[in-house]
């Protein structure tokens, strides 16, 4: 991994009396596949927006390409650079899909003819069919080949398999991961963990606009552990503020621990408590997700 | 593209204009001669009426006939309501049915997006103003009543300049208001509005308050009856309703360049 391509350094955004995002601080490494986390409202949406130069901050400051988002001149050059797909795909109704091709294309210079072909076939789009006569699925596809196909350096894309299927998911998530291997930054949300798992190098945790957890996936996976223990008698949960424990759930005699570190300490103070059983066991990114929001 | 997509936009809306244009102009100078004699006939069956002095004028003065019905009422009150409607459109429409996501995301200017969506929709209306120049002229040579070339010109591009306000105010209506279907409706409202309150006041000899004199764009757009050369044309009014037109416009690119979306 090489320097940061997509910075952001206290970003936030207020609407009105409400903090979307609150002085978030992510740094997105280049060529990396980075997963973009939060529950609906927890601020990715507007954080994506804020990048793209949609939507102004309100406070702090955020680079692409090392080109400030909020300059009007620099943000054209990052759009220029980088390909986004929104949350909802729309795209133009009245449209056709090679309408909506030929006049994505002519904006971007750098536009991969021969992945356009590829991807017309693999996703069967009908090139003659209005947009709104589309299906759901065909119209992400749609979306997503339009933003594929311009030769970015980094893809931005809020929730890219929404509505689609199975067998075409694993497609996306296969083209992601090779555009990856070619160089190009994928930055994207998702609510489907298992995808998010399945591809990403690292992860952005994100709740009510506030970081939760940045960390690669690889060492969240490594670090973080759900450690079972049951006792003689019964304990209270204070008996284990130890750094590291994330989250403590004391059932009577049974104590779960979710930790992020520290897993040889919380072991030993374990045993010294006289566990009479001790199980660590591997966490899913889904079961972090979930215990980083509750432990908040 | 970006003139394709706004093309892709509009067409229908300046089609359906086009062709009611073409509908009503064809209507006022084919039935001319059926006009004049139901009016005739009227007259005969009811002598004791006294014409309006309008209706003596038309039926001896063609020009004056065409500009009564169409520059002066029907053909601008139509041109006018295709101004604000091909006005509608811009990034805050897009917002509203979710497509501004994707055009943002493009390597474009809010300025360049929102000038040439209004330069189409400008170019549109003027030609929408100016099919009467043609069409006018060249219908009437069927029913033998020469109409000058000069004149239709002379009174379509007076409609064009003097109106550019209204297609201001479509634009400046959708920028303004982040609805898909609210800003058309509040235009045609203004546009009925307008004409309903003027109408009483555009009869030739009626005494006008001074807030009509002062709002009446309507007159600035008709003109006098017979545009004899370029100096008959009323040039503050002109420059009023420019400058107006220009102000909404300005306005409503400031607006875009500042909204979040």
């Amino acid at each position: 991994m090489s320097s940061a391509i997509l910075e952001t350094v206290a970003l936030t955004k207020h609407y009105g009396r409400f903090e979307a995002v609150r002085e978030l601080s992510l740094a997105v490494p280049a060529g990396s596949i980075s997963g973009f986390l939060g529950q609906n409202g927890a601020g990715k949406s507007s954080t994506i927006k804020m990048l793209l130069g949609m939507m102004r901050p309100t406070g702090g400051s955020g680079r692409i390409f090392g080109l400030n988002i909020e300059e009007p001149s620099e943000s054209i050059e990052i759009r220029q650079r980088a390909a986004f797909v929104s949350e909802d795909k729309r795209l133009y109704d009245y449209m056709t899909v090679e309408q909506m091709i030929r006049f994505t294309r002519s904006f971007f210079p750098g536009w991969r003819g021969e992945l356009e072909q590829r991807l017309l076939r693999e996703f069967e789009l009908p090139l003659d069919r209005k947009i709104k006569k589309l299906s759901k699925g065909m119209r992400t596809q749609t979306a997503l080949l339009l933003a594929f196909c311009r030769g970015a350096e980094l893809l931005i894309l809020d929730e890219p398999t929404e509505g689609l299927d199975p067998v075409n998911i694993e497609k996306v998530l296969e083209l992601l991961v090779g555009f990856a291997a070619e160089g190009t930054t994928v930055f994207f949300s998702s609510h489907q963990i298992a995808e998010v798992e399945q591809i990403a190098d690292r992860v952005f945790i994100i709740d009510k606009g506030r970081l939760l957890l940045d960390a690669p996936l690889d060492e969240m996976k490594e670090e973080y552990r759900r450690i079972n223990m049951v006792f003689d008698t019964p304990l209270q949960t204070p008996a284990f503020a130890l750094e590291g424990i994330e989250r403590v759930r004391v059932d009577g005699r049974s104590v779960s621990i979710f930790a992020s570190h520290n897993i040889e300490g919380i072991l030993n103070h374990a045993h010294a408590l006289h566990a009479t059983s001790v199980d660590v066991l591997p966490v899913s990114l889904k079961e972090i997700f979930l215990e980083s929001l509750k432990a908040r | 593209m970006l003139w394709y997509k706004a093309w892709l936009e509009t067409r229908f809306r300046f089609l359906i204009g086009a062709a009611l244009v073409c509908a009503l102009c064809a209507f006022f100078v084919l039935g001319n001669p059926f006009i004049l004699g139901t009016w005739s006939e009227h007259q005969q069956l009811h002598p004791a009426e006294a014409e309006l002095p309008w209706i003596l004028r038309a039926t001896t003065d063609y020009p004056y006939f065409i500009w009564h019905f169409l520059f002066a009422r029907l053909l601008q009150q139509l041109w006018v309501l295709f101004a604000v409607i091909i006005g509608l459109g811009g990034l805050s429409r897009e917002s509203a049915q979710g497509t501004a996501g994707f055009i943002l995301s493009l390597p474009l200017s809010r300025r360049r997006i929102v000038c040439v969506r209004a330069a189409l929709g400008g170019i549109e209306v003027a030609v929408l103003g100016l099919i009467p120049a043609i069409a006018i002229p060249a219908l009437s040579i069927f029913i033998g009543k020469p109409y000058p070339a000069f004149q239709a010109v002379s009174h379509a591009l007076l409609m064009v300049l003097g109106g550019l306000v209204f297609f201001g105010l479509g634009v400046m209506l959708s920028t303004a208001i982040q609805s898909e279907h609210t800003p058309a409706l509040i235009g045609v409202a203004i546009v009925l509005l307008f004409y309903f309150f003027l109408s009483p006041y555009t009869d030739d000899g009626v005494i006008e308050p001074l807030w009509i004199k002062l709002l009446d764009v309507s007159r600035v757009m008709a003109g006098t009856p017979a545009l004899s050369s370029f100096s008959t044309y009323p040039l503050r009014g002109i420059c009023i309703s420019l400058l107006t037109a220009c102000g909404l416009f300005y306005l409503s690119l400031r607006m875009t360049e500042k909204r979040d979306y």
